[in-house]
């Protein structure tokens, strides 16, 4: 496989990160603080099929162009879901790179979800400096556990349709790649 | 000021974004659906030629285990997800149920019925309050002027400056170790009860 079909795919996986999480953003949520988290899809399929390198990139790209669309750029509220959002994404890379194969994608997807809702709640601390903040602590981690699965879930199916469509051959470039 | 000009443009701007992200979706997911039946047939010929498999990940196994023979149209089925999970995905989803669980039940024992309540603007308490006469009180925050009403048995932010309203959407708050925060106007709520490292039960005059 060629770069320019590497390039065209992270662009690919971007937007598609980009556009989830802005229709999520719109969407109304059962709970306040509750969200699916649609936009990990993309950013677990890069780091699945491309590396965490690209992972990285998508996640940047949805953060950055997510925040002006969703109009809360550089508010608290964006400080901290970025900050959970790059805390999950290393946690994933991080364990993906250790353990290659110990996780499937949906328990990946669990961890980066239980991850995110934990930096979440640590960097509304920061903000807010009180310690009965951590009394939400079991919603969080059950909705982690819960909007993980169903995106895992999702990435799942959607690298069962990419490997049909044969773009598990680019996993091997990028391993070989991320080996240099 | 004109980066604040620039994003309400785009906010006006955001249902056309919508409309073209939506159009781009439809568009890629029609270029999956389309190309997908000769891709396939292709890809299958191109491996049973050579017999090479991917050995890389320790669930290759079982994704093509799970995926033989069942076409991709099917979807996504619930059946197949004891194919998807590892062990490692198991023990991790008992884990956490385990620590949440474990949460809960650690943290309802210590939740009562709040008698005072307690607000905090950008990390500084005031006196507790009492919950007698029910009232709406106001409180300054960096934003402005949040209010919050009191009433016989709880609390709720009643009025917000913030954008997105989380505060006022959480509702009432009874129990000691609930808690409202409406983290953009730095304000808290929470009730204090009866405190359990006090050495006096309670007091009668």
């Amino acid at each position: 496989m060629n770069s320019a079909r590497r390039v065209t795919g992270q662009g690919l996986l971007a937007s598609l990160a980009l556009i989830l999480y802005v229709l999520e953003s719109v969407a109304p949520r059962p709970l306040p603080w509750m969200k699916l988290g649609l936009g990990n899809v993309a950013v677990l399929l890069a780091l699945l099929v491309f590396g965490a390198a690209s992972a990285a990139a998508v996640c940047l790209v949805k953060l950055g162009i997510g925040g002006l669309l969703s109009g809360g750029f550089a508010g608290p509220a964006f400080a901290i879901g970025a900050g959970a959002g790059i805390g999950s994404l290393a946690a994933m890379a991080i364990v993906h790179r250790l353990t290659p194969g110990l996780f499937s994608p949906v328990g990946l997807s669990i961890l980066g979800a239980v991850v995110h809702q934990l930096c979440q709640l640590s960097l509304a601390f920061v903000y807010v400096r009180h310690a009965g903040l951590f009394a939400l602590l079991p919603i969080f981690i059950a909705t982690g556990l819960l909007s993980g699965s169903l995106t895992g879930l999702l990435a799942y199916w959607a690298l069962d349709k990419l490997r049909a469509l044969g773009w598990h051959e680019l996993r091997g470039e990028a391993r070989a790649g991320g080996a240099r | 000021m004109k980066m604040v000009c620039f994003m309400r443009m785009i906010r006006l701007e955001q249902k056309y974004c919508i409309r073209i992200a939506l159009q781009i979706q439809i568009a890629v997911i029609q270029y999956i659906i389309l190309s997908h039946k000769w891709r396939r047939a292709y890809l299958l010929s191109a491996l049973s030629k050579d017999g090479k498999r991917e050995v890389q990940p320790r669930y290759a196994a079982k994704w093509s285990k799970a995926s033989r023979g069942m076409s991709s149209e099917r979807g996504l089925e619930l059946r197949q997800l004891w194919h998807i999970l590892t062990k490692a995905d198991v023990v991790l989803v008992v884990a956490v149920a385990v620590w949440a669980g474990g949460l809960v039940a650690t943290g309802n024992s210590g939740q009562r019925q709040g008698t005072r309540l307690v607000v905090e603007v950008s990390g500084s308490a005031a006196a507790p309050q009492a919950m007698s006469p029910a009232r709406v009180i106001q409180v300054q925050g960096p934003l402005g002027v949040t209010e919050i009403e009191i009433g016989a048995d709880g609390a709720r932010v009643s009025r917000a400056p913030c954008r997105n309203q989380i505060c006022v959407r959480a509702g009432w708050i009874r129990r000691t170790g609930e808690i409202t925060v409406c983290i953009p106007n730095r304000v808290l709520l929470r009730f204090v009860g009866h405190r359990p490292d006090s050495s006096l039960d309670a007091v009668s005059r």
